[in-house]
């Protein structure tokens, strides 16, 4: 039996929120002292620890999607697969612009211009079938 | 593709959230589907016919 909408975001709300509050934190706090690490290999893993809760917030909406309806697992997938196309037609065109002069951008603006689309494509494919 | 979905439930007397429960899909799936938004996959597709033991061609027809 799959759950009314609501009582589904409100679970999957609590197990997201945490790992990206985590997430959000650790990378407010780290990625000053990545530039300043005194050896390479000690920037390297400070840049590393913010994936350890990304990583499980990722779980986190696999696990959501995976607990979802036929149609609303495709809509994920289908916003999923719009937003990477899209990334990565903003990000080559971007870098074809910056030899041209535009400002460089450093990569990790990728992710949350992915997520932005995703979630703007998944909120309007379900607000048609709502 | 059209369905006959509306009907077939409107003469059961059971409401979307109902036929949600028996195929084990959201009320928002049944709604899609009844209004066309939604094309179910085959296994769905099968699942409602035996449901309401009719056949599937009888169920949907294409646009």
């Amino acid at each position: 039996m799959f759950e009314e909408d609501d009582a589904t975001h409100r679970r999957f709300a609590k197990q997201f929120a945490p790992p990206m509050a985590l997430f959000t934190v650790s990378l407010m706090l780290l990625a000053p002292r990545i530039r300043d690490a005194q050896t390479l290999w000690t920037g390297v893993l400070l840049a590393l620890v913010p994936l350890l809760p990304l990583g499980w917030a990722m779980t986190a909406l696999v696990r959501h999607v995976s607990s979802l309806d036929e149609m609303r697992r495709r809509q994920h997938f289908e916003s999923g697969a719009l937003a990477g196309l899209l990334t990565c037609l903003a990000v080559f065109c971007w870098s074809l612009m910056e030899m041209a002069g535009l400002p460089r951008l450093p990569a990790a603006v990728v992710l949350p211009v992915f997520c932005s689309l995703y979630v703007l494509r998944y909120w309007q494919m379900t607000r048609r079938t709502a | 593709m059209n369905n006959r979905l509306r009907v077939l439930r409107a003469e059961r007397d059971w409401s979307q959230a109902h036929l949600a429960e028996q195929l084990d899909v959201s009320r928002q799936t049944v709604n899609a589907i009844e209004t066309g938004k939604y094309d179910p996959s085959l296994p769905l597709a099968f699942k409602i016919a035996q449901l309401f033991q009719a056949p599937i061609e009888s169920i949907f027809q294409p646009d």
